[in-house]
């Protein structure tokens, strides 16, 4: 009997990392019944996340560079608060020169707080959580990984992968772009093909704020307190069919993918580089191509320190294609392409941080903007234009010669750590 | 034992249905890791021992907020799987400080907390049990971690007389949900 009990008590002990897993992969939940934005007009596609009607002053930059450019107007330009969620920071020449400006503005009384997540630490260079800390920029970390937290693990997987910058309660920028020079440099000095989007929204900036201050408070002792950060009425007349699609908590990231595949009848582009499909989605696309849809991925040809994407998406290549997508490869020869978009009927679009991959999917807090509309999409289109008409296909015989084991071991290795 | 382990399965299947990770604020709970050991050959054989289980912290009160914890304690150095041992009890945080010569070695803004604690220990073969009355002098709060460092241990059997004394040399307490 005794030996009975022992045996009990090291199960459970077992069911502590066993449960700990579970916890893991209870986050990202589903949304609730109602999650979904209520206010979709008849025969539109019900878009998970929230409705923004009130959205306004549509931009895009679609290089570092340019965003950096607009980077320094809207620090300038801020009166009250700027909020800063970015993935990487980094203690790299224009990470240097972004928090300096930050510091200054503080200075003038402006509040800066900015959130990064931990993997800062895990890519090339030197995280800037340190150096934020140094100039007197607070700052917090999201998840930390370090040895006094190992007995979270598992958990570690889950990363905030969002980027936005919020200014004074009225501006968002959202997208793809990190604060450091790989972000932030023009595709010529190597920096990524990348996006970010601005826009006014009294509804985007409440969610957000929100957001924010809510992870704030649960990684750092400094507490604050939404109602600090005040947002005006929003400038837009209403009736705009756009969504902020904000994976944080709930999971929306798959179901946007699925309605905006669904609501496809001609033309699909997928601008994704971190594209790693299971088979529903290899499925799926063999479905839409089939009733005729073109569905066309475009990934980057060049991968400065991030080869290992170029193995890990290569796997499922040859299979993409014999599902009937037509795949491209940006062809330039520095810049990678790390623009995340989603193109349908050149009538909806979506934009952000969101790689369509179990990762993004399942392990990420992430955030979209999608919206309906040719007009408003216009620069997207351009921009598209632009980046195929820099391509080149990928061949049946290209995709054959994707299939090795280092190609395998990369993908197995980024469907969970990518 | 029985009792142990549907207790323990209760935590951690609550633990696994929550909003783990910043989802749920303010923080209410999550699990401990920590190591110690004990001068009470009666309780337990002089070894290092590890513990685990969960905790739950409702209140994000600035002082006197309690958790509590349960878990399981084992002496690994030497392992000796017999001497497996039920953990439970109480922590009262006496006061959230800042702790700005913390920064100078952490980048991240952490808060000195220290805490008062009582509790048992119960041997799974019953063959003893005692309660137990804890300090944490150095104990650092981060936004998602409490570290105990050296907190110190009274053990007193049932009859409330003094039978040895423990000591934790690290308390990891990681926020989960």
């Amino acid at each position: 009997m005794g030996r009975f009990r022992v045996r009990c008590a090291g199960g459970a002990l077992f069911l502590v990392p066993v449960f700990a897993l579970l916890a893991c992969v209870t986050v990202p939940r589903s949304p609730q019944a109602g999650d979904a934005s209520p206010s979709n007009s008849p025969g539109q596609p019900r878009f998970p996340g929230t409705r923004c009607e009130d959205l306004a002053d549509l931009r895009f930059y679609f290089t570092g560079d340019a965003f950096l450019r607009r980077a320094e107007e809207l620090i300038r330009d801020a009166r009250d608060y700027i909020l800063i969620d970015s993935f990487l920071v980094n203690e790299d020449e224009k990470g240097k020169y972004v928090f300096e400006l930050l510091r200054r503005k503080m200075e003038q009384n402006v509040r800066v707080y900015i959130l990064t997540d931990a993997s800062s630490g895990f890519v090339p260079g030197r995280t800037g959580i340190p150096f934020l800390v140094r100039m007197g920029i607070p700052v917090t970390e999201f998840n930390p990984m370090r040895g006094s937290r190992l007995a979270r693990m598992p958990l570690f997987l889950y990363r905030d992968h969002r980027k936005f910058w919020l200014v004074d309660g009225e501006t968002v920028a959202l997208g793809g772009q990190n604060i450091w020079s790989i972000s932030l440099n023009p595709p010529e000095q190597s920096g990524n093909t990348d996006s970010m989007v601005e826009f006014r929204s009294a509804t985007a900036c409440r969610e957000l704020v929100g957001s924010f201050v809510r992870e704030w408070n649960a990684y750092s002792m400094d507490k604050l307190r939404a109602e600090d950060f005040p947002v005006p009425p929003g400038p837009g007349e209403g009736g705009l069919s756009a969504w902020l699609v904000h994976q944080d908590g709930q999971r929306v990231v798959g179901e946007m993918f699925g309605r905006l595949l669904d609501a496809a009848r001609e033309e699909v582009w997928l601008v994704q580089d971190y594209l790693m499909p299971d088979r529903a989605m290899i499925e799926r696309i063999r479905r839409l191509s089939a009733s005729g849809v073109r569905v066309n991925i475009l990934f980057s040809g060049a991968y400065s320190f991030l080869d290992k994407f170029h193995y890990a998406t290569g796997y499922r290549k040859l299979a993409l294609i014999r599902a009937g997508a037509r795949l491209w490869e940006y062809g330039h020869p520095l810049s990678h392409l790390h623009y995340k978009a989603v193109i349908v009927d050149e009538r909806w679009f979506a934009i952000g941080s969101v790689n369509l991959n179990f990762r993004s999917a399942w392990l990420s807090k992430e955030l979209n903007l999608l919206f309906e509309g040719r007009e408003m999409g216009t620069p997207m289109l351009e921009n598209l234009e632009f980046l195929v008409s820099h391509s080149r296909p990928i061949s049946s015989e290209q995709a054959a010669g994707y299939r090795g084991g280092k190609y395998l071991l990369y993908y197995l290795l980024l469907f969970l750590g990518g | 034992m029985r009792f142990a382990g549907v207790l323990l399965s209760l935590f951690l299947a609550a633990a696994a249905q929550g909003h783990c990770l910043g989802e749920a604020k303010p923080w209410a709970g999550g699990f401990y890791i920590e190591t110690c050991g004990f001068s009470d050959t009666g309780l337990l054989p002089a070894a290092g021992c590890l513990s685990a289980g969960l905790f739950l912290e409702p209140f994000a009160w600035p002082a006197f907020n309690p958790a509590i914890f349960s878990g399981i304690l084992l002496p690994v150095a030497p392992f000796q799987k017999e001497a497996l041992a039920l953990r439970l009890g109480a922590e009262l945080t006496l006061f959230d400080t800042p702790a700005p010569w913390l920064r100078q070695a952490f980048y991240t803004a952490l808060r000195w907390s220290p805490a008062l604690g009582a509790g048992m220990l119960y041997r799974l073969d019953g063959s003893a049990l005692r309660f137990t009355l804890a300090a944490s002098p150095l104990r650092i709060r981060a936004g998602d971690a409490v570290f105990t460092l050296g907190g110190f241990e009274l053990l007193f059997d049932a009859e409330g007389s003094a039978r040895g004394w423990g000591a934790v040399v690290f308390k990891a307490a990681l926020f989960l949900f």
